[in-house]
């Protein structure tokens, strides 16, 4: 039987405990402390009146001053531009557009507008389909529009900071910002690191290069823990010409491209359009750890968005509530309530010594979730699109609503399918503090005082 | 004005053994030497150092892991990494010992940087959780997080029969 922890153990052991020969060479100890005492050293400065005064002719004067300004014309020619001043142009920049090319080199770009930071919203495009990425107020709202199914397919989610960690962004603030607290939806204590390795790292190191047509390219390279970045910009214009993310976990890899940047590109308004068409269907789901201002409008939203995407119907039954959420990658995995006990629903909660903002502590999680939620065909059936991947989404993610809410909030299902839900019908109460509240079938919310009624208290 | 030269002087003999220990090769630890003191010039004018042994200590610790990857995507990786010279004063060592410490170079070469500066610090340098947190900016949790999945990649790589964990 293998004892795994043993074989790492002693291999680090042994590789401690293997001879070292002495060193640093003496010549290489040397040549080391002068390199770094002359980095260390402040620059001097040569003025021109010194530098004329120690020459001596006034004619090999006036030459030696052509001489160096030449070379000084020279060198600001030729002057490289740093990755700094590669992010300034960006940011001057009020639209970027650029294609961007996943796996294989030879499959079909998605060509993505991007509004600037200020406004932060993308828009990309594949064939006749267009995703509108909102990222802003930190969470991130994609509307999909299919129109082959006349079908928008809405999610948004504000797992992280989406607004600051968009491709662009990341490279804008050239830092690894920090991820958003994700408290109650950091079960599994991986959470954070699975976002936290999407970001470029830092700067690792830059050189320079020539691209096939010539141009002196800068080449700045970023790292994070599975991902490596590469940007090349015009080492005299600060154009960006490329991005290629290598992204290594294990034995997967993959690389996407980011190329044929314009900046303020021309555009037409209906390429900058957010509107969904009227006669869409559209699919809603979301998660989020935004704390809403309190337990009745995150419920009547939840209730009123999930309705939205299934004809008016809310949750059937308790039993398809998912109750814990976990993350594999980038997508979110859900386990529905019928596997754990009403108890355990309720013990979701954020461990109040858990560091993070305030507002994420004393929470609990309300999901709403259908696991019978049948969704449209993929569009890679359709016929105008038989190649290309749809966007980022699956239709396989059934649509779900979930939210934080305080974990003093006491609250019961009480509908069950079957049966639309009318203004007779109470589909959940709850208990804030001392007032106990309805929520009926149309959305309405009654206080009541005298408690609830005997034949839902159970 | 830092004092660059007692600080060279101080940390260099422990910087190069890091250096060695980590790449196995006497020109990788040179040639990562004088890079080390240069990082650490650079990032000293953006930030205060308040511990330079343990600091210097960690970006040789970076540098020699880098060292390693680059040795990995080299054409000549395999036998780079495999045959470290017999000028070094290994010879008395038992050829399981080398082998153990190739193949353990080989796979640290894989991990991604941060789990495999994590778990080296933490398990050749026997720094605490606490103090690679500190090093590397992370919380404590995070960095058992790293090491958890260094350790089941390494697993994987030097335990052949090994079958990972769901």
């Amino acid at each position: 039987m293998n004892q795994p922890h043993d074989t790492i153990d002693s291999a680090f052991a042994n590789l401690r405990e293997m001879p070292i020969p002495d060193g640093p060479p003496p010549e290489l100890l040397r040549q080391t402390i002068a390199a770094a005492q002359a980095a260390s050293r402040p620059k001097k400065i040569t003025t021109w009146s010194n530098l004329v005064l120690h020459i001596r002719k006034p004619i090999a004067a006036g030459f030696a001053l052509i001489v160096i300004a030449v070379v000084a014309l020279m060198f600001v020619r030729s002057s490289p531009v740093s990755y700094a001043q590669v992010v300034a142009k960006l940011n001057q920049a009020h639209l970027v557009r650029f294609e961007q090319v996943m796996g294989d080199p030879g499959s079909q770009p998605f060509v993505i507008t991007w509004l600037d930071s200020d406004q932060g919203i993308e828009f990309v495009r594949l064939n006749n389909q267009r995703q509108i990425r909102d990222c802003r107020n930190g969470s991130v709202h994609t509307t999909t529009l299919f129109p082959d199914h006349k079908t928008a397919y809405v999610r948004w989610n504000d797992l992280r900071d989406w607004g600051r960690s968009a491709l662009l962004d990341d490279f804008k603030a050239m830092a690894q910002a920090p991820s958003k607290d994700l408290g109650p939806f950091n079960l599994d204590g991986h959470s954070t690191e699975e976002f936290e390795v999407q970001r470029p790292g830092p700067v690792v190191g830059t050189d320079s290069g020539v691209s096939p047509d010539g141009h002196r390219l800068l080449n700045v390279k970023m790292e994070n823990t599975t991902l490596v970045y590469h940007l090349w910009a015009d080492r005299h214009t600060g154009d960006l010409v490329r991005v290629e993310k290598n992204f290594q976990i294990a034995t997967h890899s993959m690389k996407t491209v980011y190329r044929n940047f314009v900046l303020d590109p021309q555009t037409a308004p209906a390429d900058l359009s957010t509107d969904i068409p009227p006669d869409y269907k559209q699919i809603i789901s979301g998660i989020s750890t935004m704390a809403p201002a309190d337990f009745q409008s995150a419920v009547v939203k939840s209730l009123h968005d999930y309705a939205a995407s299934h004809n008016g119907q809310y949750p059937p039954d308790a039993s398809s509530f998912p109750a814990a959420v976990t993350f594999k990658g980038t997508q979110a995995q859900f386990a529905t309530f019928a596997q754990l006990t009403p108890a355990q629903i309720r013990s979701i909660h954020v461990p109040s010594s858990q560091a993070g903002p305030p507002a994420m502590h004393n929470q609990q999680l309300i999901l709403m979730y259908s696991m019978s939620f049948d969704p449209p065909s993929p569009p890679t059936k359709s016929t105008s699109a038989p190649s290309a991947p749809p966007f980022d989404i699956s239709f396989d993610t059934p649509p779900s609503i979930a939210m934080p809410v305080s974990k003093n909030v006491v609250w019961a299902w009480t509908f069950y399918g079957g049966k639309s839900a009318t203004n007779h019908t109470l589909v959940l109460w709850f208990k804030d503090g001392d007032q106990f509240c309805c929520i009926w079938g149309d959305l309405s919310v009654k206080s009541m005082g005298g408690g609830i009624p005997a034949d839902y208290t159970h | 004005l830092t004092d660059w030269e007692a600080i060279i002087r101080a940390n260099g003999p422990t910087v190069w053994r890091t250096l060695f220990r980590v790449t196995g090769s006497r020109a990788d630890a040179d040639d990562c030497f004088q890079e080390v003191f240069m990082e650490a010039l650079r990032l000293s004018r953006r930030r205060k150092i308040d511990h330079w042994p343990a600091w210097l200590h960690r970006l040789a610790v970076c540098r020699a892991i880098d060292q390693l990857r680059r040795r990995r995507r080299s054409p000549l990786s395999d036998e780079l990494l495999g045959d470290i010279p017999s000028r070094e004063p290994d010879a008395a060592q038992s050829a399981q010992a080398k082998d153990s410490a190739r193949q353990l170079r080989a796979a640290l070469a894989a991990l991604p940087p941060r789990q495999a500066q994590a778990i080296t610090l933490h398990l050749l340098s026997d720094w605490s959780y606490e103090q690679i947190a500190a090093e590397l900016q992370t919380s404590v949790s995070n960095v058992g997080v790293l090491i958890h999945r260094a350790k089941a990649q390494l697993r994987e790589r030097l335990e052949p029969h090994h079958e990972p964990t769901a």
